[in-house]
């Protein structure tokens, strides 16, 4: 029984140490956030905390370099912000979107950008943790991220797993000159390169019901606000002969009325390979052209 | 785009396995010794359904056949007792040949017909790999060999032989048990053992940092470099080699400390898998350190049989190359596999023959610093032989070796700096560890005497894995296999 005891001090000493350790360095890198001056995450602070954008443009790494929000700004009289971000899927863009909600924020019109086989495949959760030091419980007060990642709720009680991997960035982005938030956009140009042929052709993958899932209710929430959205598939360098996230996608746009502009396969603008990158990026001049395009169609 | 396809597993790395593993211990000692078995029992079904469900009818319709093959083993005689053994051994590799090579047989016989302009070809077969197949099957055949052999009584208890196959902490990714270690144990109460029990939970964690800590962040590398190495320049490639060095040791010996620490809190002695291989100063010592669960049962059931080394020196080279062969095929269905397993034949042949005891060699490598670049010179051996293990296949494996050859001296890609201080500190950490614990030197942390140093330590490490490690749900290397 003293053998018992004894071990069950120094688990519970240690689950103190613990939580307390935990605290104080949830404390510590809070007031990092707060005096992010420079860097990616202060990028991502101004984006989704401090910016008040009329139009929001939701996507992966194809939205970040597609979309030329210098273009788009002759449409649009007001602050466009653009929150492509690399690797990111279905679940990031709705995170997004309800984060910028819940913040009190209130744009006019919410672009989508949906990739071939963007409901094909797993949700890659970690880009949604890329969010996390900057608000560490957003969107998971409906419960909605945690219907397909039930454990990152109880996660997010760990002040440490917040900021996990963000320490070093956190730390450094608190120094250095200010950044001028009046650039930040989150277009990001691509620079031309060797012009590279592709011909390929996508896989026809099953559907993900949970992915589905994600853009209905992106489309939810933009009704509930009255947010005017707008779905696209920007140009896509390879044949596709089927793809069942677009299909998907054309039939929760036709049965809301939303207006979906779709080009892939040259349907609506032929860019010729040379202005991709890879079969999948736009280069500068591409997006430029895919942007002028866009901004013309846009209803 | 980056996707990431995860297939449903429990990995020790997983909330799933933090919530799993307490309950299953806490239960376990809450319950009489005549239902343990059967909740641990229970607890191991479920960790190898979280998989797959339906393979557990694979693997319970191996166990029974070994099981009643044990049993028909001990009550038969002459060659009839031979015959349950082939009976039990062409049950297990059966399953291996199906799930694990048929269709890399198929690739290989459909290109062959297609050189030879037939259009004739074999179907291949759609189905996933049942994790920790080779695992498995042979730790239970492990079992008939031993009963055969008499060194094992045939368990009677069904239950506890399913058990014995099933133990959740090593049926995924070993080691590969011998009954004659822990049938016994299951026999026998484990009571509550407070310094058994704090062992296991240090060993438990020690495995997560060097997982999630050291592994995963290499692995980030290691993708990047070795899946798109045809625009990476040589000196990168040659770091990624030397990290994926690192992290299948961090990965595969992480699981192994995970797998002892887990069945040591409850009681449970595993053989032990990895010996500081890393600080072995020649192949052959390599291996005596490198996943022994495996290598030794090679030795045992296949090395020892063929005739060991007491055999005439070719007779001993091809022994040699068997077992590797083997070894390499025990891996995976693929040449990359094969050739790795060669290329340590190789290497352990040409150590044989070049350092003979009381040779030129051996001397010249005796004294410390002697000793430190035999250390070296293996390390970069090993970590040579593991591009034809992480490449995708072996035009890459060559295409790889091409490059770091032509192109060792150009730009080295770094991360960020925030990466690679951890990545370095990190690889100091384990390579430390295995140091102090090597030469036996006094500085300790997680076994400090001092009880604040030890708490202190552990919750430093909690707090790194918290802070600074890769929660990607990175499966382990060798649940593959």
């Amino acid at each position: 029984m003293h053998l018992k005891s004894n071990l069950i001090f120094k688990i519970v000493f240690c689950l103190v140490v613990l939580f307390t350790a935990d605290r104080v360095f949830g404390f510590f890198m809070n007031y990092q956030v707060r005096h992010l001056k420079n860097g990616g995450l202060f990028e991502l602070k101004y984006k989704l905390v401090d910016a008040n954008p009329l139009v929001v443009i939701l996507g992966s790494s194809r939205a970040c370099h597609h979309y030329n929000t210098t273009i788009l700004q002759n449409r649009f009289n007001g602050k466009i912000i653009n929150y492509g971000e690399d690797g990111s899927d279905i679940v990031y863009y709705y995170v997004v979107l309800a984060q910028l909600l819940k913040e009190g924020k209130k744009p006019q019109h919410v672009i989508v950008d949906i990739r071939p086989n963007e409901f094909g495949a797993s949700p890659y959760l970690n880009v949604v943790a890329g969010l996390y030091p900057i608000s560490g419980e957003m969107s998971l007060e409906g419960n909605e991220l945690g219907k397909i990642a039930p454990y990152e709720n109880i996660k997010l009680h760990l002040y440490s797993y917040r900021f996990n991997n963000h320490v070093f960035d956190l730390i450094g982005a608190t120094h250095g000159p200010l950044e001028d938030t009046g650039t930040i956009t989150g277009y990001k140009p691509l620079p031309p390169r060797q012009y590279t042929m592709y011909n390929g052709t996508e896989s026809n993958f099953e559907l993900h019901d949970d992915m589905v899932y994600y853009l209905k209710a992106i489309v939810g929430l933009c009704k509930s606000h009255n947010i005017k959205l707008t779905v696209c598939t920007s140009p896509y360098n390879a044949n596709i002969v089927r793809d069942r996230s677009i299909e998907a996608t054309e039939e929760i746009c036709m049965k809301n009325g939303i207006q979906y502009l779709n080009y892939l396969n040259n349907g609506l603008l032929g860019l010729p390979s040379r202005f991709f990158v890879d079969e999948a990026h736009l280069d500068t001049n591409g997006a430029d052209m895919f942007t002028s395009d866009f901004m013309a169609r846009i209803k | 785009m980056q996707v990431i396809i995860c297939i449903k597993k429990m990995l020790f790395n997983s909330f799933e396995f933090l919530l799993f593993y307490p309950i299953v211990t806490l239960i376990y000692f809450l319950l009489s010794q005549r239902f343990r078995w059967l909740w641990l029992l229970a607890a191991s079904c479920y960790f190898y359904m979280f998989f797959k469900p339906v393979y557990i009818l694979i693997l319970a319709g191996t166990i029974i056949i070994d099981y009643l093959a044990g049993l028909q083993i001990a009550r038969l005689k002459g060659y009839k007792k031979k015959w349950m053994l082939i009976v039990s051994i062409v049950a297990n590799v059966g399953v291996l040949a199906v799930f694990k090579y048929y269709n890399f047989f198929s690739a290989n016989v459909n290109h062959l017909l297609h050189v030879g302009g037939y259009n004739f070809r074999i179907r291949y077969l759609d189905m996933l790999l049942p994790i920790g197949l080779s695992f498995h099957t042979f730790q239970a055949m492990s079992y008939t060999i031993e009963v055969y052999r008499g060194n094992q009584k045939p368990e009677k208890h069904f239950g506890l032989y399913a058990l014995y196959v099933m133990f959740y902490p090593q049926l995924v990714a070993g080691p590969i048990e011998r009954p004659q270690n822990i049938l016994h144990q299951l026999h026998t109460k484990q009571p509550f053992n407070k310094d058994g029990f704090a062992y296991g939970l240090k060993l438990i964690l020690w495995g997560l940092f060097k997982k999630v800590f050291v592994a995963d962040r290499l692995s980030t590398y290691v993708l990047a470099a070795f899946e798109n190495y045809k625009n990476q320049t040589g000196s990168t490639l040659i770091v990624a080699t030397l990290f994926f060095t690192m992290q299948i040791y961090c990965d595969f010996s992480g699981y192994s400390d995970i797998a002892r620490g887990a069945a040591k809190t409850m009681g449970y002695d595993l053989m032990i898998n990895f010996r500081r291989p890393y600080l072995a100063e020649n192949i052959t010592d390599f291996w005596r350190r490198w996943h022994i669960s495996l290598s030794s049962w090679f030795k045992d059931y296949v090395y020892f049989p063929l005739g060991g080394n007491k055999v005439y020196l070719l007779k001993w080279c091809r022994n040699i190359m068997i077992v590797f062969l083997l070894s390499g095929l025990w891996h995976g269905a693929n040449w990359t596999f094969i050739v790795w397993g060669l290329l340590h034949a190789v290497f352990t042949i040409v150590h044989k023959l070049i350092a003979k005891p009381g040779g030129f060699i051996v001397k010249l490598f005796s004294s410390t610093a002697g000793k430190v670049a035999a250390i070296i010179l293996n390390l970069c051996v090993v970590s040579f032989a593991w591009i034809f293990f992480r490449a995708l296949n072996l035009n890459d494996a060559v295409g790889i070796i091409h490059k770091i050859i032509t192109g060792w001296h150009d730009k080295v890609f770094v991360k960020t700096f925030a990466w690679t201080a951890l990545t370095l500190v990190g690889i100091f950490i384990v390579f430390a560890a295995d140091v102090v614990e090597e030469y036996n030197l006094k500085f300790r942390l997680l076994g400090n005497p001092n009880i604040f140093v030890r708490l202190t330590t552990v919750c430093a490490i909690i707090m790194a894995i918290l802070c600074f490690g890769v929660f990607q749900n990175i499966s382990f290397i060798y649940f593959q296999f």
